[in-house]
């Protein structure tokens, strides 16, 4: 269209503005789900079927990618330690890897793909079929009763996904270092001397946040889709999209802060 | 009847979607305890006006008073304590299509805890047999009809027997037997509950048979606002228009 060839700084305007509408928009919503979690009345069974359904569905994708994920890391440097005879490092450094980087990033880009699209795709379905006005007009105050839910499910579930995966790719690392010819002392021997459990923890911290990330953009895309099937279709991919890039935006911040 | 008190006063409303200015000046009075039916051409604003009366949009301009409070003056704890008074119909039922029948219907109670169980297990039989939907407490919305949706969101909309029943065309995509049955059950309601009901619909049999009070919206604006009979007898020509192309449909067998 020549009149944005011609006007680049009003497309650029423009589309300022709408990061910023976006973005406030986006923090009164999660804001408001954070502290309705502490308001009455209080209805377990929705906390718990999120949690389900974040946590317990996700641990067979969650496993398997923490199961490769520590297999092919281990692989690819048990060739480079060997040149320096630093078999006994491939243990710790699968470790550390693990816990503080490979773990809750790698589980939480899985849990997008799997919740995080999921829940735009019910709360936008929802949103063009009335539903969340229904809920409305009942004086059910939809964001307590749909968002708050599924935002706690992710702050709480996303660090147990992320211990197991943790747990379960050093497993990997360890299965693949035995084929390759190392001694199980040599890989385990000095896991313990080097990571600390402040490393396993910051992970999980990270992982939190990760987990209240990909919920609260899920479930904003959802909340204010427009426009019919095409819009639940636009609300899903953004929504992945949009978290993908956050959370790895979000975690460079986060370990450029803690380590 | 005795005179009728208002229960919702509109006065001026104004509503643009973009550049679609779809409310132009509304002002209605609906009465108290009485049958209100709002007519028009389809398109034409019911559901946008329905939508202002229960908060889910708020005008440009204009006010709507419910008895001596403006709907937006208490902000949204003010409009929630209006809504717990108010049971909306929506033209597509608007059920939640991850709960059953019974589910759905028994929400509003299990929401708010203000029900005894025991209670609210039997409203929800008694207006599901009410409207025909017995022995389907347990299916799910994706297995139900048009026809069955809509009356399961009509149960839904009365349980807590609401002071304020808005029905967004109810009777549309029933067949005639289930629109008669519905026809009674909004004349039940405003006869045992004393409910103020407002019914948004396109049936002019129903208009003539059922309404208290009916007010026609056309090009946005309130053109008549009377008895059945003053608007059978109207001589605006928009009036007429309704009324004999209603006429016609029905002789054609619509
Ligand atoms: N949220 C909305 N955004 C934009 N336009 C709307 C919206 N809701 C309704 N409209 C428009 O307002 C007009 C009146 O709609 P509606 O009240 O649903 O008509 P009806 O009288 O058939 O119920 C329609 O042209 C519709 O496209
Ligand atoms: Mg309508």
């Amino acid at each position: 269209m020549p009149s944005k060839l011609l006007n680049p700084v009003a497309v650029m305007g423009r589309a300022a503005m709408d990061s910023v509408f976006h973005l406030g928009r986006y923090s009164i919503l999660s804001v408001r789900a954070l502290l309705s979690i502490f308001l009455p009345p209080f209805r377990v069974r929705g906390y718990l079927k999120q949690m389900e359904s974040v946590g317990v569905d996700s641990l067979f994708v969650v496993i398997l990618t923490g199961a490769f994920t520590g297999g092919v890391f281990t692989l690819q440097i048990i060739y480079g330690f060997r040149l320096f005879s630093a078999e006994s490092m491939v243990g710790p450094t699968v470790a550390m890897a693990m816990t503080r980087e490979l773990g809750p990033v790698l589980t939480a880009l899985m849990v997008t793909g799997r919740v995080g699209s999921s829940m735009a795709a019910e709360l936008s379905a929802m949103k063009v079929t009335e539903q969340i006005d229904a809920l409305t007009v009942m004086a059910a105050e939809p964001v307590k009763y749909l968002v708050s839910p599924r935002i706690l499910a992710g702050i709480v579930m996303l660090p147990l996904l992320t211990a197991i995966s943790d747990a379960v790719g050093v497993c990997g690392g360890y299965a693949v270092a035995i084929v390759k010819g190392l001694d199980p002392g040599q890989f385990a021997g000095r896991i313990e001397d080097i990571v600390k459990l402040d490393d396993v923890l910051d992970g999980l911290v990270k992982s939190a946040f990760f987990g209240y990330i990909l919920t609260s953009v899920g479930c904003y895309a959802g909340f204010y889709c427009r426009g019919g099937a095409e819009g639940v279709g636009r609300a899903t991919t953004g929504a992945v999209v949009v978290s993908y890039v956050a959370i790895l935006v979000g975690d460079f911040i986060l370990t450029a802060i803690m380590f | 009847m005795t005179e009728a008190a208002p229960e919702i006063r509109v006065k001026a409303l104004r509503k643009t979607f973009g550049e679609h200015e779809v409310l132009k000046g509304v002002d209605v009075t609906l009465l108290a305890g009485r049958v209100n039916f709002v007519i028009g051409r389809s398109g034409g604003g019911k559901s946008v006006l329905l939508k202002h009366l229960t908060g889910l949009l708020s005008p440009d301009s204009g006010e709507i008073w419910f008895g001596d409070r403006e709907i937006s003056s208490g902000g949204s704890r003010g409009l929630n304590e209006l809504r717990r008074k108010m049971g909306l119909l929506f033209q597509e039922g608007a059920l939640f299509d991850s709960l059953s029948v019974a589910e759905n219907v028994s929400f509003p109670p299990w929401y708010h805890g203000t029900m005894r169980p025991s209670e609210t297990a039997r409203r929800v039989k008694d207006l599901l047999s009410e409207l025909g939907m017995e022995g389907r407490e347990d299916a799910r919305v994706s297995e139900l009809s048009g026809g069955e949706r809509k009356r399961v969101a009509l149960a839904r909309a009365l349980i807590m027997e609401p002071r304020v029943v808005f029905f967004d065309e109810p009777t549309t995509g029933l067949d005639p037997i289930l629109s008669t049955q519905v026809d009674s059950l909004i004349l039940n309601t405003r006869d045992r509950t004393g409910a103020t009901c407002v019914v948004v619909s396109h049936d002019i049999a129903a208009v003539l048979t059922v309404a208290d009070q009916v007010s026609l919206i056309h090009d946005g604006v309130m053109i008549l606002t009377g008895t059945p009979k003053d608007f059978r007898n109207s001589a605006i020509p928009a009036v007429r228009d309704f009324i004999t192309g209603g006429e016609e449909a029905a002789a054609l067998g619509g």
